[in-house]
């Protein structure tokens, strides 16, 4: 068991009213699996999310409930023994690749960051880590891309750069939210080819966290199906797309327009 | 009033609102009533103190401070209101054609405002006055031209910002003319940055006025205004201090004010 | 059916940093009287371009765009935030269109002149895009993104046209939400008779709702088909790329019977 969430509550008090984003979500992620988490927006999957990430602001918000990764707590530690599980054993891709990476700064640099803060590598040992990584993401010519400056690339080649920048330090778990949405179609999927590829060959493990059932489908091994805040339904895939058992995610599979050939 | 209190529901517009309602007061009522006549000058108050005759003293010549600060508002005010009308409107007018249209006439008219922005609007207002004479009226007129190019700047790039929104397309396929999507499609949506905007240039104005009134080139003697009170009592500022403190206050008060009402309002909730 | 937009050899190009980029080479097609033409492809392909080319939006280099209608085309955006004037009420949102046909068309005595006629126009198409006299008072920004959209395509219909231009209406939605308004969208199209050109990227969805497709690769048409025929036997290799990235490929065993 490399995550286990018990009893997630996450409110918000920001406003005259605190409100409950995230309610009593408990679930788990064994090492070298896939866990996608559907849901529509303001289901709480990306709250979630961020907080197994570490990315919630300190102020304003309560939080309850435990995080355990690796069997230490995530929820309680200190924000300096956080930062050590940060981009190193834990690394995230976000939904937009236009800004999540830095303009200024060559896309070898960014991928390599990590290994800088964490590794204290030389830069010689930095940069061959850099490009294998490059490579591993499939981008032709790593050299190059190695000095581009990310304007220099494609929404899909920057979501690869994201990808080989999470991945260099050897992270136990990926969170991916929402990595695909902001791309074409069949750039999503050869995003998705890739993770499955990635998932196979380092064992790392991804939390998977998309609004779209497809995709989920395509990558997932379990899924965890988000309403409100709340867990509505968790399964393996086959067991929530052939056979689900609540309303709300029948709903959602209803939702998917059939193609009958 | 009472609905704008509850819209604005922070401490800055409160207290903002407070320290303008103030000054209105005095400048209204400084229209219909005065305690003495502005004018009138009684030798034996002479550098009288603050008292309960005369709430701020008197000034060289024994007239009221207080009636003078109050008639020194009204004119203040009026000239600093002039003064954000005209670099408001023909700033909107200027703003909006070239933010909307863009293309050549953007270019030109844009280049000609950004020249006349290097100059600070006070040098700028000086150069006009130069050319039509002091006197009340020419310093509001200049005045106001010098605050046109700031205002075409700032409603030029809203318009700008605005024009990438899908409603202005949707509104031509519709037939709306140019007109109709300039001023009441698009408008609306620039109030709130416009209206910040009009409260920092009456600031602006304000103290524009009182400079130029002090330099002796804005309203002209015996009338009273609050840059020339100031001019006037520079000299006594040992023997008479009040003379300087009260209109020097005032001003403070009034900018403040408005300053304060301009951040409430970019606070909103 | 008779012909409602005819396109031909439509050619556009933008010149971008002195280099002259040709976004449509040679696109031709035709809209028929109450069908529903889906434009399918992905993004820079070209396929907002002939909307806008269609709606006199940008310029056109060579070729024609014949609309065989009076009344011109409306369309109905991608982003639901950024097409509804946010200052204004849904009420005023609804009614100017109204206002601009009356101001226009001077000579049309069916058109509402009045404020009350115009009132009454206005609250049957908010019972009309599902929604009720409620959101009159309602400013955009207080809506859902589902709302928006079902005011964007009231607001489009206001005036009555024939032809309907949809830009990736409900790619911005949420999975249920974007059934909801496709169902609204194909229920207006049988109601009042309208036409549309259905952009978007997703051959999922496109699959019930469009009568026929055109795949735009590059700004050309690679293919084009009945949706059921296309899918089953796409012959350019673009368009099977296209079905195989939205998860459909075809079955043999369950040929007919399952879902893919």
């Amino acid at each position: 068991m490399l995550l286990e969430v018990k009893d997630l509550t996450i409110e918000f008090h920001d406003h005259d009213r605190p409100e409950r984003v995230v309610e009593n979500v408990s679930f788990s992620l064994d090492r070298g699996g896939i866990l996608g988490i559907v849901g529509e927006s303001g289901s709480g999957k990306s709250m979630t999310a961020l907080a197994i990430a570490g990315l919630l602001p300190r102020k304003k918000l309560k939080k309850s409930g435990e995080i355990l990764f690796d069997g230490v707590d995530l929820l309680t530690l200190e924000r300096a023994k956080l930062r050590e599980y940060q981009g190193d054993e834990i690394s995230v891709i976000f939904q937009e690749p236009m800004t999540a990476l830095n303009p200024t700064m060559t896309i070898g640099k960014q991928v390599e960051e990590s290994l800088r803060i964490h590794r204290g590598l030389s830069r010689e040992e930095r940069k061959k880590q850099a490009l294998i990584w490059l490579d591993k993401v499939e981008m032709d010519d790593p050299e190059r891309v190695y000095e581009a400056y990310p304007h220099e690339l494609s929404g899909g080649m920057r979501q690869r750069v994201m990808i080989a920048a999470a991945m260099v330090s050897g992270p136990e778990l990926l969170i991916a939210d929402e990595p695909t949405t902001a791309l074409d179609v069949t750039v999503q999927a050869q995003i998705i080819d890739l993770l499955l590829k990635i998932n196979e060959k380092e064992k790392v493990s991804i939390l998977f966290i998309s609004h779209d059932l497809s995709l989920i489908r395509q990558i997932s091994h379990r899924v965890l199906v988000m309403q409100n805040g709340r867990i509505v339904e968790e399964g393996a895939v086959e067991q929530i797309f052939d056979d689900p058992k609540e309303d709300y995610t029948k709903q959602l599979l209803a939702a998917i327009p059939k193609v009958i050939l | 009033m009472r609905k704008l209190w509850k819209k604005y529901d922070n401490f800055h517009f409160h207290i903002g609102l407070i320290l303008t309602s103030i000054i209105m007061i005095l400048a209204i009522t400084g229209i219909f009533y005065t305690p003495y006549e502005t004018t009138e000058m009684n030798i034996a108050a002479k550098f009288a103190r603050p008292s309960l005759q005369h709430l701020m003293g008197c000034d060289n010549y024994g007239r009221d401070i207080f009636s003078r600060v109050m008639e020194g508002i009204r004119n203040t005010f009026f000239i600093a209101l002039i003064t954000v009308s005209i670099g408001t409107v023909v700033g909107v007018l200027i703003g909006a054609a070239t933010g909307y249209f863009g293309g050549l006439l953007d270019e030109i008219l844009m280049r000609i405002n950004d020249a006349l922005f290097a100059f600070p609007s006070i040098l700028l207002a000086l150069v006009i006055i130069s050319i039509l004479g002091t006197g009340t009226i020419n310093v509001t007129l200049a005045l106001g031209i010098a605050f046109i190019p700031s205002f075409a700047r700032i409603v030029r790039s809203e318009y700008k910002k605005q024009m990438s929104q899908d409603y202005i397309q949707s509104a031509r396929l519709m037939g709306a003319g140019d007109a109709r999507i300039i001023f009441v499609h698009i408008l609306p949506n620039i109030l709130p940055v416009l209206v910040s905007s009009v409260m920092i240039g009456f600031n602006n104005a304000v103290l524009a006025e009182a400079g130029l009134s002090y330099l002796g080139i804005g309203v002209q003697p015996p009338e009273a205004s609050l840059g020339r009170m100031l001019s006037e009592a520079q000299s006594y500022l040992f023997t008479a201090p009040w003379y300087s403190l009260f209109p020097g206050l005032v001003i403070v008060v009034m900018v403040l004010g408005f300053a304060l009402i301009a951040e409430g309002l970019s606070q909103k909730k | 059916m008779s012909d409602l937009i005819t396109v031909k050899d439509l050619e556009v190009s933008f010149k971008e940093k002195k280099k002259i980029h040709t976004v449509l080479k040679g696109v031709s097609f035709t809209l028929k009287k109450g069908e529903i033409l889906g434009l399918a492809g992905e993004s820079g392909c070209g396929k907002t371009t002939i909307a806008k080319a269609i709606l006199k939006m940008v310029p056109v280099q060579s070729g024609e765009i014949v609309i065989h209608d009076k009344k011109s085309p409306q369309m109905v955006f991608q982003d639901p935030y950024g097409s509804l004037n946010p200052s204004k009420t849904i009420s005023w949102i609804l009614e100017e269109p109204l206002k601009l046909q009356a101001a226009r068309e001077k000579d049309d005595p069916d058109l509402p002149r009045t404020a009350q006629e115009r009132q009454k126009k206005v609250s049957e198409m908010l019972q009309e895009v599902g929604l009720d006299d409620s959101y009159l008072i309602h400013k955009p920004t207080e809506l859902s993104g589902g709302q928006r959209q079902r005011i964007c395509i009231g607001a489009a219909l206001m005036q009555e046209p024939s032809i309907l231009i949809a830009d990736e209406p409900v790619s911005a939605l949420d999975v249920t939400i974007q059934a909801q308004v496709l169902e609204l969208m194909k229920r207006l199209h049988e109601k009042k008779d309208l036409s549309i050109l259905f952009i978007s990227h997703d051959l999922r969805t496109m699959y019930h709702f469009c009568d026929r497709i055109m795949v735009l690769k590059d700004g050309v048409i690679v293919e084009e088909g009945v949706p059921a025929k296309m899918y089953r036997s796409p012959k350019h290799e673009y368009t099977r790329l296209l079905l195989r990235s939205a998860g459909i490929t075809i079955d043999h065993k369950n040929r007919g019977k399952k879902p893919v």
